[in-house]
């Protein structure tokens, strides 16, 4: 809202500059976002005003807040009340008194046509932004302007008899001013004539009783509508406009009849005209009551963390032309009319501290009784792991939580999108089940960009389940393309694969401490090729996957290396109990094996660890080698080197070639590999 | 005597400028040697009066300590010289870059919530989270915007088709720590929220921090002490705080905090206020016993302030060349 200096100051003069003006607003709620000139040289507030502080909409309004913050008297403007002069008069009805308890409006009749605007007026207006249009819409956005009033004049002859505020009928259609065709409902409240709805109550008129320039007789409606009554109504149509921004915030209940009187005297002064009697209809007992408010001198010390004098309370509650009265705990403090956002004692409290000054209160620490902070080993903490990743070379990544059907399909089994009902766009329409879709558009722009290498990761919440029942969970996910080294004259350029990926989740996965409890079990994921993919679990749990992108997914360049890993599954960790390291010697024997190609690595070292038992420390694959040349079959050579260690005694040779020959003969038995001598 | 003086003079001045072992050795068989010259002095001793032979006594001997250092510094040196010399002559250039993978990067959204919870935590609060799909409950009316309140309307929300929406803000987890742990209680909850919008200063997804205290006087005073200080800690430095009354509906009284920026001024970087009873009600928490504040901030705006981003967009962009010129 933009509100002209110089008029405000008729209203109330703070005795200071307009940077000074501006600053203290501000300071105290009322937010001026810019101080800028206007048309005929004055200063110009912009006011971006928070939804309770519906009684600054309006000259008046900021003028009495500058009275209270400035201790300056609000100049007193008595309205003139202009005596009835014909007896011309319609019927203002309640039919809906819930939701408009108070109708009030006047008829004028005999103006002329052709009247100009006043030149001060289409001024005003204009500083306001408003386009100056006819005398009698400039006078009804006038009074708004000024008294925070929305009015609206209505072409007396295009009216069929009296008025009345009513909810609509379902199916019941108006044209509005602006040209839009409203199709009502009775959740809408309208204004009526005797056939029709005239007007979106509260928010814009029709344009069948609209003022024009033939227009010599007016009916001025001049109404309070419940905040309840509108709020809402006016977005779901699309149709905000100053009167419903106005009436849903809360309009003054007892400011009807003098804004009549306040454009009754403008547009006869402007355009002739003989208006009828003020016409007022109320429904007393459905206006908003302002009851009184106990504000308790212990209580407003506590929120504020300092105590005033009660002298000053009193003063700055007077200056916000509130009824006080003195009691023994404190105040009994009565709101006016138009402040709506008055109901309970903390709502006094900030009118106290803002009046006072926010800056005019201490800066005092906080006295809390000393508690140890929480530091636990029963969980991984995630910054753990990301710092793992970086120092591993990885970038972390961020990506919203929606994106299109269309690239986020291939990351789920076929599972029902979960869409938003309000996406901003089809870009951004599901939410994500997955976060590699969001990772690979990340690779994509920086290889285009010319930064084809890439390693990196996101943790985020991932959804699953379906559109009724959504549940979340924290993902990490990484991804690696490109080389698997930076380009440097010491390592010999390759591409990222699978053993690298699989390095980084094992990596992750020791940070618990007990690596030993995940398996890897080949398969798993429809956006993983094949062959070249393996699950992660840990007991029975999924837990991840690591694999490289499907072949049918990778855009025609190599396909990068992915991982995922479920954060809970990852992070759960618990303190070492630590067992007694080994005093006596380790013993390592090497097998060199020819395995047929369907034998697995992993399942050799199952085998090997479970028929050797304890006395087996460690064993390391120190060669996989694949070669049809001098392994003359398909098969693979495998290297184990196996470390033997008792934690009591030296163990001897004999026992150590009993415990490989034992083991090498369980190899042979059960997958067909020799020994190559 | 004064010719010995001389011979001393120029023996040191030989020495020193020996530069090799070999040439060293030379001097010293020529000055201490059986055949030397200082040999030769000390043997013509006897030769001398008998009360001048104590005096020369003397100086020949310190003449030939002062040779006997000056020869033995000199011989360490060389040897020491000789041995660099030796060593760096093994020949590998160690101009060439190290061999490896470089560390890559934190996301700087991700490494300002770090800062900002170590600096909160270290205040007495602890972390909390929450679910990002809300219910209107949680996201509202809990927080005292019941339907139709014009302040959902500061809210541009997603909705889904089941009615739930995605939070737009990380209040709601204020809402469920104070009904599963009620008062006293010092949370923040740090996550991400969603709003409907989309330009230079906002993304649809971005992240908060937002801090609750809840516990027998806890007051403004508090809450202005205990901001102004996590803006020092925040930016490093002295910091020239202001608060503003402001409008949220879940605090009352509610301000706003700007710190003075340079030349732009006074720039708002959060939102807080003492809960309202409402609030603390909603939360199973007795308002007459307990007061509370919060407050709540953006953490990209404070990491585009803090690192000199101008576009909020550029913060998921995740272009690498972005992103490397923050520390691991």
């Amino acid at each position: 809202m933009k509100i002209d200096t110089a008029w405000l100051r008729e209203w109330c003069d703070p005795g200071v500059g307009d940077e000074a003006l501006a600053h203290q607003l501000t300071m105290a709620g009322v937010e001026v976002d810019d101080l800028v000139s206007g048309p005929d040289g004055s200063a110009v507030l912009e006011l971006a005003l928070t939804p309770n502080r519906a009684d600054c909409f309006s000259v008046r309004g900021v003028a009495r807040e500058v009275s209270a913050l400035f201790s300056a008297p609000l100049a007193a403007r008595d309205l003139a009340e202009t005596p009835a002069a014909i007896d011309a008069r319609r019927e203002l009805g309640l039919v809906a008194p819930e939701a408009c308890p108070r109708f009030a409006g006047r008829v004028i009749e005999g103006l002329d046509p052709a009247a100009e605007t006043p030149e001060f007026i289409k001024k005003r207006l204009a500083a306001a932004g408003e386009r100056p249009q006819h005398l009698l819409v400039d006078v009804t956005n006038y009074v708004m302007l000024e008294m925070g009033q929305p009015m609206h004049a209505y072409d007396l002859e295009r009216l069929n008899g009296g008025l009345c505020a009513r909810w609509a009928e379902p199916g019941e259609s108006l044209t509005l001013l602006d040209g839009t065709e409203l199709k009502l409902d009775s959740e809408v409240l309208v204004i009526a004539d005797e056939k029709h709805a005239v007007a979106a109550a509260g928010i814009m008129g029709g344009l069948a009783s609209a003022v024009g320039e033939k227009t010599s007789g007016v009916l001025l409606e001049s109404a309070f509508f419940a905040p309840g009554a509108v709020a809402g109504r006016a977005r779901r149509l699309g149709l905000q406009t100053e009167a419903s921004l106005r009436f849903e915030r809360g309009v003054d209940p007892s400011g009807q009849v003098e804004a009549v009187e306040r454009a009754t005297e403008l547009i006869i002064a402007a355009g002739g005209g003989k208006p009828g009697p003020v016409i007022d209809s109320v429904s007393e007992k459905n206006l908003p009551r302002r009851g009184a408010i106990g504000l308790r001198r212990g209580r407003l010390a506590a929120l504020l963390g300092v105590a005033l004098p009660d002298g000053d309370v009193t003063a700055m509650l007077r200056r916000l032309t509130m009824t006080v009265d003195e009691s023994e705990a404190g105040w009994r403090v009565t709101p006016p009319s138009f402040r709506f956002d008055l109901a309970e004692e903390a709502d006094l409290v900030e009118e106290i501290a803002r009046v006072h000054g926010y800056e005019n209160i201490p800066e005092t620490p906080a006295n809390w009784s000393a508690h140890p902070s929480a530091s636990t080993e029963r969980q991984v903490d995630p910054d753990r792991v990301r710092a793992l990743l970086v120092d591993r070379g990885y970038y972390e990544c961020l990506n919203y939580s929606f994106l299109d059907e269309e690239s986020h399909k291939p990351f789920h089994s076929g599972e029902q999108e979960l869409e938003l009902a309000n996406p901003l766009s089809g870009e951004l329409s599901v939410l994500r089940r997955s976060l590699w879709p969001g990772l690979l558009r990340n690779y994509r722009t920086n290889r285009d960009r010319g930064t084809p290498d890439a390693r990196l990761f996101e943790i985020g919440v991932c959804f699953s389940g379906a559109p009724d029942d959504i549940r979340e969970e924290t993902w990490l996910a990484g991804l690696l393309a490109g080389s698997a080294m930076p380009e440097q004259w010491g390592a010999r350029r390759r591409d990222a694969d699978f053993f690298d990926a699989r390095g980084d989740v094992e990596a992750i996965l020791a940070l618990d401490g007990s690596r030993r409890e995940f398996d890897f079990r080949a398969g798993g994921h429809p956006a993983l090729r094949p062959g070249r993919s393996v699950r992660i679990l840990r007991g029975k749990d999924e837990a991840g996957w690591v694999g490289e992108l499907h072949p049918e997914l990778a855009d025609g360049s190599p396909a990068p290396q992915l991982f995922a890993l479920r954060l809970d599954a990852v992070l759960e960790s618990r303190a070492a109990r630590v067992t007694e390291v080994s005093r006596f010697p380790a013993v390592r024997r090497d097998l060199s094996l020819v395995a047929p190609p369907s034998v697995q690595v992993g399942d050799l070292l199952g085998a090997v660890r479970s028929q050797v038992g304890e006395l087996l420390r460690e064993v390391i694959v120190f060669d996989v080698y694949e070669d049809r040349k001098s392994l003359n079959s398909d098969a693979r050579s495998v290297g184990l080197g196996l470390i033997f260690q008792s934690i009591s005694r030296t163990l001897t040779d004999a026992e150590v070639d009993r415990a490989v020959a034992e083991a090498v003969s369980l190899l042979v038995e059960k997958f067909g590999v020799s020994v190559r001598q | 005597m004064e010719d010995l003086q001389d011979r001393v003079r120029d023996a040191l001045a030989e020495i020193e400028s020996a530069q090799r072992l070999y040439q060293l050795e030379a001097l010293r068989v020529r000055l201490l040697g059986r055949k030397g010259e200082i040999t030769a002095q000390l043997k013509a001793l006897g030769s001398l009066p008998a009360d001048e032979r104590p005096a020369a006594g003397k100086a020949v001997n310190e003449a030939k300590n002062a040779i006997s250092a000056a020869i033995a510094a000199r011989k360490q040196a060389l040897s020491d010289r000789r041995l660099d010399e030796e060593l760096s002559g093994g020949g590998i250039d160690v101009t060439l870059p190290g061999r490896g993978i470089p560390p890559g990067a934190r996301h700087p959204v991700t490494r300002t919530i770090r800062r900002m919870r170590d600096i909160l935590i270290g205040a007495g609060f602890s972390a909390r989270s929450g679910p990002e799909v809300e219910d209107e409950f949680h996201n509202f009316t809990a927080l005292n915007m019941p339907e139709n309140h014009p302040a959902r309307a500061m809210h541009d929300t997603f909705y889904l088709p089941s009615g739930m929406l995605l939070r737009t803000h990380t209040s709601p987890v204020q809402i469920r720590s104070m009904l599963a742990e009620g008062a006293p209680l010092k949370i923040i909850s740090l996550g991400r929220v969603f709003r409907r919008d989309s330009d230079q200063t906002h993304t649809p997804v971005f992240h908060q921090v937002e801090g609750l205290a809840v516990d027998e006087n806890v007051s403004l005073a508090n809450l202005k002490s205990l901001l102004h200080e996590f803006a020092e800690r925040f930016f490093e430095r002295k910091v020239e705080v202001r608060f503003r009354a402001s409008y949220f509906p879940f605090t009352e009284p509610s301000a706003e905090m700007d710190v003075r920026w340079g030349d732009a001024g006074w720039l708002e970087i959060l939102g807080c206020g003492m809960v309202h009873p409402e609030v603390l009600r909603h939360g199973g928490v007795d308002p007459e016993r307990y007061t509370g504040y919060a407050f709540g901030m953006g953490v990209e705006r404070m990491a585009m302030l803090r690192y000199g981003v101008g576009d909020i967009r550029r913060l998921f962009e995740n272009d690498i060349r972005f992103l490397g010129q923050f520390a691991p």
